[in-house]
C-alpha cells in the first residue's frame, strides 16, 4: 500500500512550515488533513495513536486559518503545525486515560499547561498517543489498550515509555509529539525510533494537567526531527506557571538563538565530558561505534574531549524504583472509582461481616483497573513506604541521589555537557523482556540519572545498525546532558551536530514515498 | 532498624503475609495464587537495590528537585474556577453535586445509591 507523504515533509521544520501557514501558502487545513490521512493509511499497523480527534483537529485548524486571514497571527509561533500528545497529558474535551483501564471514558474539563500554550501558539492537536500505562515502562508493551510498534521494523518495540509520541514522528504521522520523562521516556522512545526527544531541565515545562507518576522527576517534554524544532516547541510550552509550585519562576533563554551559535569561538571551545561509567559492559559494541563516531564529529568540529567519571552511576537504577515507585503509590491513590473511571462495585455476598463495602469497591476497582506491571509499582512502593521502611529506602534513595547530583556538577566543573550513549541495546523484539521486570528495569541505565539529577537531557539519531540476518536497519541515539538550567547548551550541541550530519533526516524504509529513492545512511 | 529490612542480602523475601498487608494498605484485591509470583518479584527488586545500603550517606540532605527553590506562596484571593457541574462530569455516580459512594462502614447496600441522609 502507498502511504501519501503529508504536506509538512516538504518543509524545513515547524518553524519553516508555520511560516508558509501564516504567508498562507499552504492552510492549517490542508496540512492537518494530509497527516489525518497518512494516520488513516498507516496507524492501523503501528498503533502510535489511541485517539485520532479528527473533528476538533480540523476544527482548531481552521480556527488557525481564520486567524490568520484576520491578520491576528502574530504569536502564532506554530501556526497549523499538527501535534500528537501523549495521552499523560490532559486535553480538554478529548478522552485522557494513560493508556490504563482504570481511567477508561474520562474527559478532562481542562488542558494541560504544555497542551494549552500549543494551542495559544496555533499548534493543532490531533488526537492521543500510545503510552506504557501510566508512563511505567520501556517498551509500550504495558499499554492496556493496544501495542504500538517501531516503524523501522513493526516486529520490535518503539521504547517506552512515550512509545506512540516516538514512533508517530518517526513515521511522519505528525511533525511533533509531547512526551513525558520521568526515567528515560522521552529520551529512549526517541532514540529506538530514530528521532530527536528533549528531556528538559525539571521545573522548566509545567506539570499542570500532566498525569502525577513520580512528582519529583516527572517532566513533559518535545519529540519531533531536529534539535531546532525541539527548540522552536520548548520555546512555546516552556516557562514558569503558576499552577504548579514546583515550576522555575525564570525567564527561558532564547533557544533558537542558541542553535545557531557555533560550538567553537575563538575565545572558547565546547568541552564534551565522555564519562566511563557509560561506556562499560552492557554496551552493545556497535551502539558504542556510533555513539563515539558521533562524538568524534564534534571533535573535528573543533570540541574538546574530557574523560569523567560518575561513580555513583551503579545505583542510579536502584534508586529510581525506590523513589519512583514510593511516589507513584502515593500519586495512584487517588484513582479509587469515587470521582472519575472505573469503578467496580462489589455484590451484597461478597463483603464480610466488618468489611466496608466502600473499602471492597476502591480494591476492586483498583485490581480490575490496573495493570500488572502498575499494580507491581504500587505494591513495591507502598512497601517501601511503610512504617519502619521509610528511612531504609525512601529516605536513603534521596540521599543517594543527592550524591548523584553533586557527582554531575563535579563533571561539569570540567566539561560543558556529557555526551553518552541513550540506550544499551537496540530496539529490542516485542515481548522479548517481559517476562523479567528486573532486565527491563536495566534497559534505563543511561537515561535514569539525568532525572534524578533533574537535568537536561536529549537523545538524538547518530547512525543506523542492521543485525545479520535482517534487512532493516534499526537506529542508534546518543544523548547530550548538560548542568541543570543549560537546556540551550544542550540544544546548542544537538544542532551543531545536525548541521553536519544527516541521521536525523533518514526516514523508515518501509514507509518512504514509493518511487523515491529509499533513505540510505 | 527493623532486622527485617537489612541486612539479609541474599534472598530477602518478603514473606506472604507482608504482601497480604501491603495489598491490603495499597487498596489492591489481590488474589491468593498471585502472591507467590509478586513476593519473588518484588523480593528481587528489593534485593537489587540493597546496594544503597553500601552508600556513606551519613549528613547528606535528601533531594527532591534539581534546583534550590522556595516553596511559592500566593496570596489568599478567589480565583475563578471550572464549575461543580465540569467536575462532577466523569463522576461513574453522583447525585445532585455529591460523589455516591457504597457504605462506608459495613456492608449494607453495596450499590451506588445515595440515601439522601449523611
Amino acid at each position: 500500500m502507498a502511504a501519501t507523504t503529508p504536506v509538512c515533509e516538504a518543509f524545513d521544520g515547524i518553524a519553516a512550515l508555520a511560516q508558509a501557514v501564516r504567508a498562507r501558502e499552504v492552510s492549517a487545513v490542508e496540512v492537518t488533513r494530509s497527516c489525518l490521512e497518512r494516520i488513516a493509511q498507516l496507524d492501523d499497523q503501528l498503533g502510535c495513536f489511541l485517539r485520532v480527534d479528527e473533528q476538533g483537529a480540523l476544527r482548531q485548524a481552521e480556527a488557525v486559518d481564520a486567524k490568520i486571514r484576520e491578520g491576528a497571527d502574530e504569536e502564532l509561533l506554530l501556526a497549523g503545525v499538527p501535534v500528537g500528545i501523549k495521552d499523560m497529558l490532559c486535553t480538554k474535551d478529548l478522552q485522557t486515560t494513560a493508556a490504563s483501564k482504570i481511567l477508561a471514558g474520562f474527559v478532562p474539563p481542562y488542558d494541560a499547561t504544555a497542551v494549552a500554550k500549543l494551542r495559544a501558539a496555533g499548534a493543532v492537536v490531533l488526537g492521543k498517543l500510545n503510552m506504557d500505562e501510566f508512563a511505567m515502562g520501556s517498551s509500550n508493551e504495558n499499554s492496556a489498550l493496544r501495542p504500538c510498534k517501531n516503524p523501522w521494523d513493526v516486529t520490535r518495540v518503539p521504547g517506552g515509555s512515550s512509545g506512540g509520541s516516538a514512533a508517530a514522528v518517526a513515521a511522519s504521522l505528525c511533525p511533533l509529539s509531547l512526551g513525558t520523562d520521568t526515567g528515560g521516556s522521552i529520551r529512549q522512545p526517541a532514540a529506538l525510533c530514530g528521532v530527536t526527544g528533549m528531556k528538559p531541565t525539571y521545573g522548566r515545562v509545567s506539570r499542570y494537567g500532566v498525569i502525577a507518576f513520580a512528582s519529583s522527576l516527572d517532566q513533559v517534554g518535545p519529540l519531533g526531527r531536529s534539535a531546532v524544532d525541539l527548540a522552536q516547541a520548548l520555546q512555546v510550552i516552556g516557562g514558569h506557571d503558576a499552577h504548579d509550585a514546583t515550576s522555575l519562576p525564570l525567564e527561558q533563554p532564547d533557544y533558537l538563538a542558541a542553535c545557531q551559535t557555533p560550538i567553537v569561538d575563538k575565545n572558547r571551545r565546547l568541552r564534551i565530558g565522555l564519562p566511563k561509567e557509560f561506556f562499560a559492559q552492557g554496551l552493545d559494541p556497535r551502539i558504542e561505534r556510533c555513539v563515539r563516531a558521533a562524538i568524534a564529529s564534534l571533535q573535528q568540529e573543533g570540541a574538546e574531549l574530557v574523560d569523567v567519571s560518575l561513580p555513583l552511576t551503579k545505583h542510579s537504577i536502584a534508586i529510581y524504583y525506590l523513589i519512583a515507585t514510593a511516589e507513584a503509590s502515593s500519586n495512584l491513590s487517588r484513582y479509587d472509582g469515587v470521582r472519575y473511571g472505573l469503578r467496580v462495585t462489589p455484590c451484597d455476598g461478597e463483603i464480610g461481616p466488618g468489611q466496608s463495602a466502600l473499602v471492597e469497591m476502591y480494591k476492586r476497582t483498583r485490581a480490575a483497573g490496573f495493570g500488572p506491571e502498575v499494580q507491581r509499582r504500587i505494591m513495591l512502593g507502598t512497601y517501601v513506604l511503610r512504617s519502619g521502611y521509610y528511612d531504609a529506602y525512601y529516605r536513603r534513595a534521596s540521599q543517594v541521589r543527592t550524591l548523584v547530583a553533586r557527582d554531575f556538577a563535579a563533571a561539569f566543573t570540567k566539561c560543558d555537557v556529557l555526551m553518552t550513549p541513550t540506550s544499551p541495546v537496540l530496539p529490542f523484539r516485542l515481548g522479548e523482556r517481559l517476562c523479567d521486570p528486573l532486565s527491563m528495569y536495566l534497559a534505563d541505565i543511561y537515561t535514569i540519572s539525568c532525572n534524578l539529577a533533574g537535568l537536561p537531557g536529549l537523545s538524538m539519531p547518530c547512525g543506523l545498525v542492521t543485525e545479520a540476518g535482517s534487512d532493516r536497519p534499526l537506529p542508534v541515539g546518543v544523548q547530550v546532558l548538560g548542568p541543570p538550567l543549560h537546556d540551550a547548551k544542550v540544544l546548542q550541541v544537538a544542532a551543531a551536530y545536525q548541521r553536519i550530519t544527516d541521521w536525523h533526516k533518514q526516514r523508515p524504509q518501509i514507509l518512504t514515498r514509493p518511487g523515491a529513492e529509499a533513505a540510505s545512511p | 532498624m527493623s532486622s527485617h529490612v537489612m541486612g539479609q542480602s541474599n534472598g530477602h523475601l518478603i514473606s506472604a503475609d507482608e504482601i497480604r498487608v501491603t495489598a491490603e494498605l495499597a487498596r489492591l484485591l489481590l488474589p491468593e495464587s498471585d502472591i507467590p509470583k509478586l513476593s519473588s518479584e518484588l523480593s528481587a527488586i528489593l534485593a537489587y537495590a540493597e546496594s544503597l545500603q553500601e552508600v556513606d550517606v551519613a549528613g547528606v540532605p535528601p533531594m527532591t528537585h534539581a534546583v534550590p527553590t522556595q516553596c511559592p506562596l500566593r496570596g489568599d484571593v478567589a480565583e475563578a474556577h471550572d464549575s461543580t457541574e465540569s467536575a462532577m462530569r466523569n463522576a461513574p455516580a453522583s447525585e445532585a453535586s455529591f460523589f455516591a459512594v457504597p457504605a462506608v462502614f459495613g456492608g449494607g447496600a453495596a450499590d451506588d445509591s445515595f440515601d439522601g441522609e449523611g
